[in-house]
């Protein structure tokens, strides 16, 4: 720590924190979008062709 | 049981773009037009994100414990469906919260972990809830996974404040040390802004992993289809 | 009352056949106590502030073996499911197993106190308040831990499952019992363990009603 009692720099850890924030909350925003639509699909595809069970 | 189409995914898209846009703004503002603070530097900027993303974190798990116990009281699987999306959104904010509180705390005080009380108990939680979506997982009868989880959930929930204090004690006796909040931003916009950014963004993807969750125990508690003559 | 009764009889016999099994539970816990002093070698100094630690680490590991093994003879007989047929109080079955395995941990830690003794050098001036926070500790294990062994033991991946769930929420009770084991072994100069043992009483306290209320919703159909 600076002998003057002001932290110096540290920009690194700021940006480390601003994007690794970006990219957790980023990825679990896509996967739940992605995983929506897929379930969207399945639903679909089973309204199309009632005998099929899955 | 039908899927609402009243839950329109339409309303939890727009949520979404609308908390990032808020995030976005309060992020450029706390960067880069906030003013170094006294004491800590440029390194206080973390809070602007830091902080709200605690804020949310408590809100999710508490959406989660509020589904639960509707869920048990009225056995509505819309609850069900509710608590699955708050567990799972608390488990990710309370991962990121700690991995931000790591990255505040080795510059402010040298270590990567200080087992402040706030921080130790999100910790907790994390696990907590961890072993809940677990259990989620590893339970497939329907009922019986909403049932326990909820359970589980009421218990995890109402253990926290004890967690809290039992750490605060303990820790209390080792060292005195200010914690994040009490450090005060010069300017507290990029905060406010920052904490809508992540509460519109968390409603929005709630609103779709809960829809999620319906068409998924939609899928699984219907009847059998009958059989077609081949 | 009378379900009581008879619950808890039901689990002193289980009990008594199954001294194998608690004779096996006390040889991991002595284990674990040795491994845990490789960690640290013969330094005495460290070993001697270092035990309380370990013996509650010792007695939370061998509380996930107790745990899972109290449902395996209901599991491997059906017999959950017969008792709940019954007009019987799912609470009186809670509370006798979380009774039983309260016992069987408070036996298990004040047989692990003279190892610990030993191999850690550890001093027991108040022997008697050692005890009753080693009760006072169970407690805290045994009461959520009932609970979730009751929806684990027929989950897949069990094992894991069970020490995942309860981990987390017993640490008040590691924290409180740590510490006051601490004080009672290594002195108490500004008398703090009066409040640790507060904080366990409390946790028991909701613990003990919260899992009883609760256990009714985990085992009905």
């Amino acid at each position: 720590m600076n002998p003057t009692g002001v932290l110096g720099g540290g920009w690194e850890f700021v940006t480390a924190a601003y994007v690794l924030s970006l990219v957790v909350l980023g990825s679990y925003a896509l996967s739940v979008v992605w995983r929506f639509r897929a379930e969207i699909r399945r639903a679909e595809r089973q309204r199309r062709n009632p005998e099929v069970s899955k | 049981m039908a899927v609402s189409d009243r839950l329109n995914p339409g309303a939890g898209y727009a949520l979404m773009v609308v908390g990032a846009l808020l995030l976005a703004v309060g992020s450029y503002i706390g960067l880069f037009v906030a003013p170094s603070e006294s004491y800590m530097g440029d390194v206080y900027r973390i809070l602007y994100v830091h902080v709200p993303t605690a804020w949310n974190a408590l809100l999710a798990f508490t959406f989660a414990f509020g589904s639960a116990v509707a869920f048990l009281i009225r056995g509505d699987f819309k609850w069900d469906a509710r608590h699955e999306a708050g567990a799972e959104m608390g488990v990710v904010l309370a991962g990121l919260l700690c991995c931000q509180g790591s990255i505040w705390a080795k510059p402010t005080w040298g270590v990567w972990w200080d087992w402040d009380p706030r921080l130790t108990t999100t910790a907790v939680m994390f696990f907590a809830f961890v072993g809940i979506l677990a259990l989620r997982r590893f339970v497939e009868d329907p009922v019986k996974r909403a049932t326990w989880s909820a359970v589980a959930t009421i218990i995890a929930y109402v253990d926290v404040p004890i967690v809290y204090f039992s750490v605060r004690w303990w820790n209390s006796l080792h060292q005195m040390q200010s914690s994040p909040e009490t450090v005060s931003a010069p300017f507290l916009i990029p905060l406010r802004t920052n904490a809508f950014g992540i509460l519109f963004l968390m409603a929005g993807l709630i609103t779709l992993r809960t829809r999620l969750a319906r068409m998924r125990l939609a899928q699984e508690m219907a009847p059998p289809l009958p059989e077609v003559a081949s | 009352m009378k379900q009581l009764a008879a619950a808890l009889y039901k689990e002193w016999l289980l009990q008594s056949r199954a001294l194998a099994q608690l004779l096996a539970v006390l040889v991991f816990g002595a284990t674990a106590l040795l491994l845990f002093s490789f960690a640290v070698g013969p330094n005495y100094e460290l070993l001697r502030a270092i035990a309380p630690g370990f013996l509650w680490l010792a007695l939370l590991l061998s509380s996930t073996l107790t745990l899972a093994e109290s449902f395996q003879a209901e599991m491997e007989h059906r017999a959950l499911e017969g008792q709940i047929l019954l007009p019987a109080n799912p609470a009186a079955l809670y509370y006798a197993k979380a009774l039983a395995n309260w016992a069987q941990l408070t036996l298990l830690g004040i047989a692990l106190v003279p190892l610990m003794v030993a191999l850690y050098d550890a001093q027991l001036p108040r022997p008697l308040a050692l005890a009753g926070i080693i009760a006072l500790g169970t407690a805290g294990l045994s009461a959520p831990g009932t609970l979730y062994a009751a929806m684990t033991h027929q989950a897949r991946s069990r094992q894991t499952l069970l020490p995942l769930l309860l981990f987390p929420l017993v640490v008040p009770v590691l924290i409180a019992a740590v510490k006051a084991t601490s004080l009672l072994m290594l002195g108490d100069p500004m008398s703090q363990i009066g409040s640790w043992a507060l904080l366990l009483i409390t946790f028991d306290a909701i613990h003990w009603s919260l899992c009883g209320l609760l256990f009714g919703r985990v085992v009905e159909d």
